[in-house]
Formats: C-alpha cells, sequence, structure tokens
C-alpha cells in the first residue's frame, strides 16, 4: 500500500534522481556454493533494488538460507561476487575473477548489511538496550550516552521501550525478535536480511513481529526476506523470487509467483503451501 | 591423643601451614587460569600448527602424575641453569599442571556456545576479538563456572604434593609435627579437619555463587557472580 505510493512518485522524479532510485543496493552474480561435495548454491544472481522487498520461497534445503548468509557475508561463495551500490562487497577483484576479502576486510563491509535470524541470537547475557548499543559502540566507537540515546530510538521504533532494561530470557519470543531487528537497525546498514524471522515464534506473536517488518519497508528500507508468510509477503513485498535446489526457478511480482507461475514446480509447492 | 589433637589444631605451625596451603592453592590456580585461557584459544585454531602446541602440552602434563612433575620441576630446573625459589617452583608446579586442566574446561565452555551467537556477532560487524570478549566469554565463562569451583576445590589438596619438595603446607608441617611429638594419629587427625575446613569453606562459598546463578543467571555479570559470593554481599531483591 505505502509502497505503491512510492512506486507512483518515481516518475515525478527528474531523470538522475530515477537513476539513483533504481540502482540496485545489492547484487549476486553468478553465486556458487558446495558444501561437502553438495551443491547449495547453483549460479544463483539476483539484485535488490533501492526501498525494494524481495522474498525469496522455496522448500526447505533449496538453498535460501545459504544465499542469505552470502548476502550477509556469513559464508563466502566459492564462486561468484556480491556488489554494493555498484561496489565489489565483500569481494575483492583477484586475477580476472573476484574473490572473497579476508576474515578481517570482511568485518567492515558486513556493517551494511543487518541481520534477523529465526532464532533471534540476542546476546543473553546483555540488557534489551546493551544488545543494541554493543556494535555501536564497539564497532562504531560511540560513546555510551550516545549509543543508548539511538537505541532507546530504535526500541521505541520496535514498541519496546520500557522493556531497555529487561533481559532476553524475560522477553517472550516476539518482543526477542523485534529487539533483534532493532539491534540490527543500529549500524544504519543499507540493507536488512531477515531469515525466516517469525518460524520460531507462536502464532500470536507473528503479527507483531511482521508489523514492525512492514513499517520498515514503509519507511523505505531495502530487505530480502526469506519467509513463508504468504499473505505478509502479497501485501508488502515488491518481488518475489523462487528457489529449488539451489537454483532460481522464478522472479517475479508476489502475486503473479504464489497464485499463477507458469513453473509446475512453483505450483506445486505453492498449493502445498496455500491450501 | 586428644590432647595432642587440640595442641596440634591451636599451634603455630599449623595455624601458618594452612595459610601456606591456601596461598599456593589459589597462585596455582591463577596461574592455572592464565594458562588455560591462553592455550585453549590455540587449541581452538584454525591453524594446525597452533593447534599443535596445547595438544603437546596436554598430551605431556595429563599424561605424567602430578606429583611426578613437582618433583621434575624441582630436580630439572637447576639443572638447566635455572635458579628459583622453591616457593617459585611449587606454584609454577602446580600451575603448570592446572593449565593442562583449565584448558579443557575452558575449550568446553566456548564449544557450549550457539553457533548463532557466532553468526550475530559477525554479522554486527564485530571483529574476532570484539566478538570472544563481549558476547562469547562472558557466556563461556558462567558455563565453566561450575567446573572451575571443583577445580579449585582439588588444588587445595593437591597442595599435598608440595610437601615432598619441602614446602611446609599442612602434609608436611604434620609429618614434622608427629615426629616431634610422637603422637602421628592426633596431628594427622587435626591436618584432617584442617583439610575439611577448607574445603568445607569453599564448597559453601562455591554453592552460593552457583545458586545465584541459576536463579537469575543471566542478569549479572560472572565476575559479579562471582564478588558476592566472595564478599557475601547478597542483595535482597
Amino acid at each position: 500500500m505505502e509502497r505503491s505510493d512510492r512506486e507512483r512518485d518515481v516518475p515525478m522524479m527528474t531523470t538522475s534522481e530515477r537513476i539513483t532510485a533504481t540502482e540496485p543496493v545489492i547484487e549476486m552474480v553468478h553465486a556458487r556454493k558446495a558444501f561437502d561435495g553438495r551443491t547449495v548454491l547453483d549460479d544463483v544472481s539476483l539484485h535488490v533494488q533501492r526501498s525494494e522487498l524481495a522474498v525469496i520461497v522455496g522448500p526447505s534445503g533449496s538453498g535460501k538460507t545459504t544465499l542469505l548468509r552470502a548476502l550477509g557475508l556469513l559464508t563466502t561463495l566459492d564462486a561468484g561476487y556480491l556488489k554494493m551500490n555498484g561496489d565489489l562487497h565483500g569481494y575483492r577483484s583477484g586475477k580476472g575473477v573476484p574473490v572473497p576479502l579476508s576474515e578481517r576486510a570482511l568485518v567492515r563491509h558486513r556493517r551494511n548489511v543487518g541481520m534477523v535470524f529465526q532464532h533471534f541470537n540476542l546476546f543473553p547475557h546483555l540488557s534489551a538496550l546493551a544488545n543494541v548499543t554493543l556494535a555501536p559502540r564497539k564497532v562504531l566507537g560511540r560513546n555510551r550516552e550516545a549509543a543508548e540515546a539511538e537505541a532507546l530510538v530504535l526500541l521505541t521504533r520496535v514498541g519496546l521501550r520500557d522493556k531497555a532494561r529487561a533481559f532476553p530470557h524475560e522477553l517472550s519470543g516476539g518482543q526477542q525478535q523485534r529487539v533483534a531487528i532493532a539491534r540490527a537497525l543500529a549500524l544504519r546498514p543499507e540493507v536488512m536480511l531477515f531469515d525466516e524471522p517469525t518460524s520460531a515464534l507462536d502464532p500470536e506473536m507473528v503479527s507483531e513481529v511482521l508489523s514492525v517488518m512492514g513499517e520498515l519497508a514503509a519507511d523505505g528500507m531495502t530487505m530480502v526476506l526469506v519467509s513463508h508468510e504468504m499473505g505478509f509477503a502479497r501485501r508488502v513485498a515488491d518481488k518475489a523470487i523462487f528457489m529449488d535446489e539451489g537454483r532460481i526457478i522464478e522472479t517475479g511480482r508476489p502475486d503473479d509467483v504464489f497464485l499463477n507461475s507458469k513453473e509446475p514446480r512453483v505450483r506445486q509447492f505453492m498449493e502445498k503451501i496455500l491450501h | 591423643m586428644s590432647n595432642t589433637f587440640i595442641q596440634t589444631l591451636q599451634s603455630a605451625g599449623m595455624l601458618h601451614a594452612v595459610v601456606a596451603t591456601i596461598l599456593f592453592a589459589l597462585a596455582g590456580q591463577t596461574l592455572g587460569m592464565l594458562g588455560g585461557a591462553v592455550l585453549a584459544p590455540a587449541r581452538m585454531s584454525r591453524h594446525r600448527a597452533v593447534r599443535l602446541i596445547p595438544s603437546a602440552y596436554l598430551w605431556l602434563f595429563r599424561g605424567t602424575p602430578e606429583l611426578l612433575q613437582l618433583i621434575a620441576w624441582y630436580a630439572v630446573l637447576p639443572l638447566a641453569g635455572v635458579t628459583l625459589s622453591i616457593t617459585e617452583i611449587a606454584v609454577i608446579g602446580l600451575g603448570a599442571n592446572e593449565a593442562a586442566r583449565m584448558t579443557e574446561i575452558i575449550r568446553s565452555g566456548f564449544l557450549s556456545i550457539d553457533r548463532g551467537q557466532r553468526d550475530a556477532a559477525r554479522a554486527l560487524g564485530l571483529s574476532r576479538w570484539t566478538a570472544t570478549v563481549h558476547v562469547l566469554l562472558p557466556q563461556a565463562a558462567r558455563v565453566v563456572a561450575p567446573a572451575v569451583g571443583n577445580e579449585i576445590n582439588v588444588m587445595f589438596k593437591n597442595t599435598s604434593f608440595l610437601s615432598v619438595i619441602g614446602i611446609t603446607e599442612l602434609l608436611r608441617q604434620s609429618q614434622l609435627q608427629a615426629e616431634t611429638t610422637a603422637q602421628p594419629l592426633g596431628v594427622y587427625l587435626a591436618a584432617a579437619v584442617y583439610y575439611l575446613v577448607i574445603t568445607t569453606a569453599w564448597s559453601l562459598v562455591q554453592g552460593r555463587m552457583e545458586s545465584r546463578q541459576s536463579e537469575r543467571d543471566s542478569r549479572r555479570s560472572f565476575w559479579r557472580i562471582w564478588w558476592r559470593g566472595l564478599t557475601g554481599n547478597v542483595t535482597s531483591r
């Protein structure tokens, strides 16, 4: 809804603005990855535009999580590379082909990508506030006061300002995941990656997390989401990507992929999860 | 007999020996923990060559008796031209053996941490060092606290090995007093009582720390729990 408003705004911009607006924020080019001889990513290429929300769907074991971890630079590709805003991201030009950066150099690049995990992965020994301020303080060198002030803004944004002093074990799953979103936002990433953010939650907590994500999308955050929340994806996503056996089978508008796919494999999967 | 028992308990020599036993145990444990803190990360290194050093160390120090190690330090160091006081040799001997055990304990603490914690730290752009210090170490410390408590208990008793290299700790002092009084039963009974006092006091401290930890573990830092346990500074909730 808010998304389509923004799309309508695009033609009103000047030409140069439109070019920036449609430049891919993050790109994956001919990615390949195998674990112990098993191919998990098989020549995967994709790009996500600024303020776009791309949802990745597909059966388990199809490579969705590996794809997301590669985008977040937690996994290095065997072949292929990533670009962010047109520059190599997590890779450097080697002899002819881009090669992964060293771990030390990767650390800097990871800041530009926020990641939200299926099991939240909050730091259990730190309060919600300290979870959010850790990276700004230790990575960006912010002082405590500034970091906490910013963190409180983020916690307010996810509706948890009053839980700032609570520890993860004192929070519900939905609250923990919202803290995790605030934590990932604290470094002001260019892209947010969500790996099945609601699949470990009790059903009644799913909507509070989805609504935070919906607001983020409406604010123009570029997002890549692995999820089986079809309703949410249809409402909010701009692009759906269907993966199977390490390959992208289909890319298109969510309704086209979910409801009117011409690919038998996609139709077969959608029939199973929609009915 | 009961007369000797009471007299031994009250003798200045025994009280000195109790203090020596406690100090040697704490010094040896501290050195062992420092050694383990260095060897454990090396044992988890990605590089084979680096892993080899702690492996060889563990093989040697876990494969030979501690008593023999102490005698070896005592006999070998002077031959190698290293002149250390007997006190220093004692602490090194206890610490070197303890380092091997602490290495395995610390390693198990790190291995127990969920992989997601490392993922989250990396995704936030934390360097390996920052992630280790601020994310992994506090969690590992909490996991290993009970095991470290047991090590300290064992260490109090292992100081008795020092009697063979001439350190006047509890056991050696008892041997001396048993000879002079010719009343071994009363003297050794007194020594046993002192060992029990030390280990019981320690287990009370340890129990207190562990119960505090299990009550509301994740909210307090590891060191604060230890501090409260040691000082008995228990706040009401």
